[in-house]
């Protein structure tokens, strides 16, 4: 469960890398602006449905449609956590 | 002297180094966060900026949204919760209580950057509500193009053949499946959907006089579904495990009546992909999978294809049920921001084996002589697919379909029947995960 203070840009950027297949292949030092999904082994629908459900529970109690989550090979992790963090929203608010 | 010199150009170039990384700055985007606190989220490029003064100042930002055929709407800016902590975003609070979650959601929000002796920087988000497949400005379709490989959640494929002494002979292939997009709390958190495999005129011998459709197999069922997440970097690169349950559905065959009630439980292993970082448009993936299927015969034929049958017996069904999905993917160079990346070329090919525990009927038709028998031998079905997708088709693709094997419920022998054609494919736009098919 991540609280309020906690669920930063920086915390969807980390959670994005760990929920795709490789995020070994996410070096120290990698431009979150340059390395894509697809980088990191994000390539096939059925990675697609475990990246979201991954996502999905790592920022509980914060929930997201997953047609906000962008799954797409071309998107780069910095807009992948991005749309993560604008479009999170706590229960009863929608 | 020497050393004072070295330290005064290297203190220039310093100083040239920062008033670069002060220039290379540029504002690309600007997001509304949608939830409360009222916060705007702007992208930049380039190195973050060491002085954030012109950034901070009280003329620097000014912001507005509207909603369609709304007025323009000014917000002040907090310029005290002006956050450049991550980077490549600036984060701007607003200073206006009056704003709800609905603005934030569904107006149209201005950002403009003043800079002393420089052009304003004007840029404008796009509502999310009004956002296509495909990332521009529309409605989104409940159905969008697949933009990484198959298989694709909904797939339909048709192929014909013509030639002397037959009529043509045509051939489809249904299958598709669609979840809702949240885990249901009461169902031990599994998502509900509906999947579906039907195939028609797979026997397609020639000569042929009729012209009706018959659909060999049809596997109808309502599905639970849910991933499981395991942790990365285990060493066998396993990264889930797929649960997928048919709540009791049916096998029909409608050119011989018969059909069976079946309940289906599967297990996939998902491991991650085998991909070079050399070549790494190439890849690879294997999903092995096992399960359960477990029913009863609802309708027994007495004729099959002529053949007058005994099927008397044949009544509970269980049966072991295994195979694997592989599949080898070229994908395409396209990666534009607005072309979804997607593969030209693939080659899957995916096998399922049926191990009954109970006699079922086998039918096998070799040089027009139809032979049915009731054992518990096992029922293999492989299909291999070469697919090629120009990018431009988005929605089709190219195919060559290779079968061989026996689909439930009377397990009629598709006897290595190739085929070509084209295929319609699509994914869910607002979908949990793909497919399985059954």
């Amino acid at each position: 469960m991540v609280n309020e203070s906690d669920f930063t840009i920086q915390f969807c950027r980390s959670l994005v890398v760990r929920s795709t297949p490789s995020p070994s292949k996410f070096k120290t030092g990698s431009d979150y602006t340059v390395v894509t999904l697809g980088d990191l082994d994000l390539i096939g629908p059925k990675y697609v449905g475990f990246y979201v459900t991954g996502i999905k529970s790592g920022i509980a109690p914060y929930h997201i449609d997953n047609s906000d989550i962008l799954t797409k090979r071309t998107t780069t992790i910095s807009d992948a956590a991005l749309s993560i963090y604008e479009n999170a929203f706590l229960e009863g608010q929608r | 002297m020497k050393r004072r010199r070295y330290s005064l150009a290297i203190a220039m170039l310093f100083i040239s180094a920062l008033t670069f990384a002060q220039s290379n700055v540029k504002l690309v985007r600007a997001d509304p966060v949608r939830r409360l606190p009222a916060t705007i989220l702007v992208t930049y490029t380039g190195t973050p900026p060491s002085d954030t003064t012109i950034y901070t100042g009280a003329t620097s930002w000014s912001i507005w949204h509207n909603s369609v055929g709304g007025p323009l709407i000014v917000s002040n800016v907090d310029l005290h919760r002006i956050d450049f902590s991550t980077p490549q975003i600036i984060s701007i609070r607003l200073d206006d209580p009056s704003l709800t979650e609905k603005d934030m959601l569904s107006s149209v929000w201005t950002v403009q950057f003043n800079q002393a002796g420089q052009p304003a920087t004007v840029l404008a988000s796009t509502p999310k509500s009004d956002t296509k497949c495909d990332g521009t400005p529309g409605k989104l379709a409940f159905l969008c193009p697949p933009a990484d490989g198959a298989p694709p959640d909904i797939s339909i494929s048709g192929t014909f053949i013509a030639g002397g002494g037959t009529k043509p002979i045509y051939t489809f292939q249904l299958i598709g499946g669609l979840y809702a997009q949240n885990p249901v709390d009461w169902l031990w958190k599994f998502s509900p959907g509906v999947s579906v495999a039907v195939n028609i005129n797979q026997n397609l011998s020639p000569p042929n006089n009729r012209t009706t459709f018959d659909p060999d197999s049809i596997i109808a069922a309502f599905s639970l579904q849910k991933l499981v997440n395991i942790k990365r970097g285990n060493r066998l690169g396993l990264i889930g495990l797929e649960f997928d349950e048919s709540l009791p559905g049916g096998e029909f065959s409608r050119s011989d009546p018969s059909s069976n009630i079946i309940f289906a439980s599967t297990m996939t292993y998902v491991f991650k992909p085998i991909r070079g970082e050399k070549h790494s448009r190439y890849y690879g993936t294997v999903f092995p999978i096992m399960g359960i299927e477990a029913g009863k015969n609802l309708n027994k034929p007495q004729m099959i294809a002529k053949t007058p049958v005994d099927l008397s017996h044949y009544d509970a069904i269980l049966r072991g049920y295994a195979g694997a999905d592989v599949t080898f993917g070229i994908m395409s160079n396209d990666k534009t921001a607005n072309t979804p990346a997607t593969d030209a070329f693939t080659i899957t090919g995916s096998y399922r084996v049926r191990l009954p525990a109970f006699d079922e009927p086998f039918v096998e038709t070799m040089h027009q002589v139809t032979t049915v028998t009731e054992t518990t031998k096992a029922r293999n079905w492989f299909e291999g697919d070469i697919n090629y997708a120009p990018w431009s088709f988005k929605y089709l693709t190219l195919t060559a379909k290779y079968q061989y094997g026996e689909l439930p419920p009377l397990f009629n022998l598709v006897d290595h029947a190739f085929t070509l054609g084209i295929t319609f494919q699509a994914v869910q736009s607002n979908k949990q995960s793909p497919l399985t098919p059954p």
